[in-house]
């Protein structure tokens, strides 16, 4: 076997050089050019039917019609959507300066700003019925549950998993009682899994998969969110990242558009359902009774977050006592 | 250290001078140059971390300094739980590994011994080596249901196919004089597998070996990060998804090392010490 040690001309092309290429381009890929001088919001593009005003925003071109009302110096406007899948994705696309708001639930945003992330609560969206489902008609109660049974919700840390936690802590003193029980499964999954009745007893969801199976026979739900929290609380929050909040433009023109959305849901029900039924893969009149019928509501109000934080706190999955002025922008 | 890598491209006073330095190095010697060296760039590589997030280049919630997740992984590992979750998931890629093989030699020595079953088996092989054993996620649940079973059947999928292929490969190239001594001595099958077959071509057994390691490793890590805990700790995969879902940064990555230096101490220390002449 022969060896060469390489001289220092060929250690140079061979190891520094190619490791100086990479810091080279990681360096020049950090500096993005800014969006020439167009005005944009990139809003995370989420689909459910708490996250409707959303659609009906983007359907009717809302926010670029708020946008344009505000802009006086002539610049152009636009609004990208970015399709996201969880909390998850969302902060590392914040952080990538991919998206300017997203909408997600209060303990998912209060982790991220446990961990540091700038973000804040720029308004309230929605309130549903977030709600534990079961398949065996013989569990009752909340203690029946433990030991064996699986649960499935979308992922630690969601609006899910704090809440069954909430009704774990106070009907069982144990806060993370069922944490080793758990199973992460986006909620359509998660629905499929409770009907097969194979592995999963129970099901922590939202709508419409939990008016679907509150509408199966055979199951029945265990624990509502509602009484899990003990109060009404935001189901979806917006949350943005400090360029986009203290930015008064945007930020108003934002909310201007959602409060447009909201009270164009409010005020016609044939137009919203036609306009959002085919994203959810239901017929225009099961979405009309969804969204109608159903106790969904659509708010900018924020409820619940000091009983989140109280809660996340006392059981340590917050380190420390948020203050609500970390968690909402400054009112100017 | 790769033959033909280092290869004489121009031949210069330096080059030569140097080739008759190098080649006066014991082997023992110029491994543990080898070792040095590559000491001195992970090294470097740290510290190039540790700089680069230190002095604001790259945003430390997008990627921690490089102290702060080795202190996180200290702690995790003294703290017991990633330590149980690490070696639930090495003791399952070992199982895998040693079944995974065992099947795969066994796949080897039928196709070997019957030509009329080699069709099937290697139509069976290249379908299912290409395909990722995630995408066989329905058939796996409605197999062995959601759970470590599961995460289990993912990672034998990764590892039996590659590792079929690799030995069956292994028994093709030995040399047919050496079987047809055997044969005349007398030898039956099981004598010709253990006393011909299997030690003819162990060097390429320990590639095949090494090739479902890194396989298994990571169906096993990717399965886990859908399965999840379930009456169990969930291994290393779980401990990643998690501390993603919480937005813990600086646990994920010490996590990521984990994994990491797993595989650099299977590739370096296992592999190595076991199959020297496969460096």
């Amino acid at each position: 076997m022969r060896h060469h040690l390489p001289g220092k001309r060929t250690f140079f092309v061979r190891s520094v050089f190619p490791v100086l290429l990479i810091v080279v381009i990681l360096f020049l890929s950090a500096c993005v050019p800014d969006a020439g001088k167009a005005l944009t919001v990139s809003v995370a593009e989420q689909y459910g039917l708490a996250y409707a005003p959303l659609q009906i925003m983007r359907e009717k071109g809302f926010l670029e019609a708020a946008m344009q009302d505000r802009e006086k110096g002539g610049r152009p406007v636009t609004v990208n959507w970015v399709r996201l899948a969880n909390t998850s994705a969302i902060r590392e696309a914040m952080l990538a300066n991919e998206i300017d708001v997203a909408f997600t639930g209060i303990p998912p945003f209060l982790l991220g700003v446990d961990q540091g992330m700038p973000w804040r609560m720029i308004t309230g969206l929605s309130r549903c019925p977030v709600d534990l489902y079961v398949n065996d008609p013989s569990l009752t109660t909340l203690a029946a549950l433990v030991g064996k049974h699986r649960i499935a919700l979308p992922q630690p840390g969601s609006i899910q998993h704090v809440l069954l936690a909430m009704a774990a802590e106070r009907e069982l003193d144990r806060a993370d009682i069922f944490d080793r029980q758990l199973v992460s499964m986006k909620h359509p999954d998660g629905m499929q899994a409770l009907l097969s009745g194979k592995d999963i007893t129970a099901h922590f969801t939202a709508p419409p998969y939990s008016f679907l199976e509150e509408d199966t026979a055979g199951i029945h739900p265990l624990l509502r969110g509602e009484s899990a929290m003990g109060e009404p609380y935001s189901f979806l929050v917006g949350i943005a990242e400090p360029e986009f909040y203290e930015d008064t433009l945007r930020l108003d023109a934002f909310r201007d558009a959602l409060e447009r959305a909201i009270l164009f849901i409010a005020e016609n029900p044939g137009e919203t359902a036609r306009l959002l039924a085919e994203s959810y893969g239901l017929t225009p009149e099961e979405t009309e009774t969804y969204l109608y019928g159903r106790d969904i509501f659509f708010e900018t109000e924020i409820r619940g977050t000091e009983t989140f934080v109280d809660f996340m706190v006392r059981t340590g999955y917050l380190q420390r006592r948020l203050a609500l002025r970390e968690l909402v922008p400054e009112e100017k | 250290m790769r033959r033909g890598g280092n290869g004489v491209r121009a031949i210069g006073m330096n080059q030569v001078r140097k080739g008759i330095r190098t080649t006066g190095m014991t082997r023992a010697a110029s491994a543990a140059h080898m070792k040095g060296m590559q000491l001195l760039w992970l090294l470097a590589l740290f510290a190039f971390w540790e700089l680069i997030t230190r002095f604001g280049a790259v945003n430390p919630l997008l990627l921690p300094p490089a102290t702060s997740v080795l202190l996180r992984l200290f702690q995790g590992l003294l703290d017991g739980t990633l330590l149980l979750q690490w070696l639930q998931s090495v003791g399952l890629v070992l199982l895998g590994l040693l079944l995974g093989s065992a099947l795969g030699l066994a796949m080897a020595c039928l196709a070997y011994f019957s030509p009329a079953s080699r069709p099937i088996l290697s139509l069976f092989a290249s379908m299912m080596h290409p395909l990722p054993g995630i995408a066989l996620l329905p058939l796996i649940l409605a197999v062995a249901g959601i759970g470590v079973k599961a995460v289990f059947l993912v990672m034998l999928h990764a590892i039996v196919w590659s590792s079929y292929l690799g030995m069956s490969a292994g028994f093709r190239a030995v040399d047919p004089h050496l079987v047809d001594v055997a044969v005349n001595m007398g030898a039956n099958r099981r004598q010709l597998i253990r006393h011909v077959l299997v030690p003819v071509s162990l060097p390429q057994t320990g590639a095949v070996l090494r090739i479902g390691w890194s396989r298994g490793w990571r169906a096993l890590i990717s399965a886990e990060m859908i399965f999840s805990a379930i009456g169990s700790l969930g291994g290393i995969g779980w401990y990643l998804f998690e501390r993603r879902a919480f937005m813990d940064v600086t646990g994920l990555y010490a996590g990521i090392l984990l994994v990491i230096l797993t595989g650099v101490v299977m590739e370096n220390g296992v592999f190595r010490i076991w199959f020297p002449d496969q460096s």
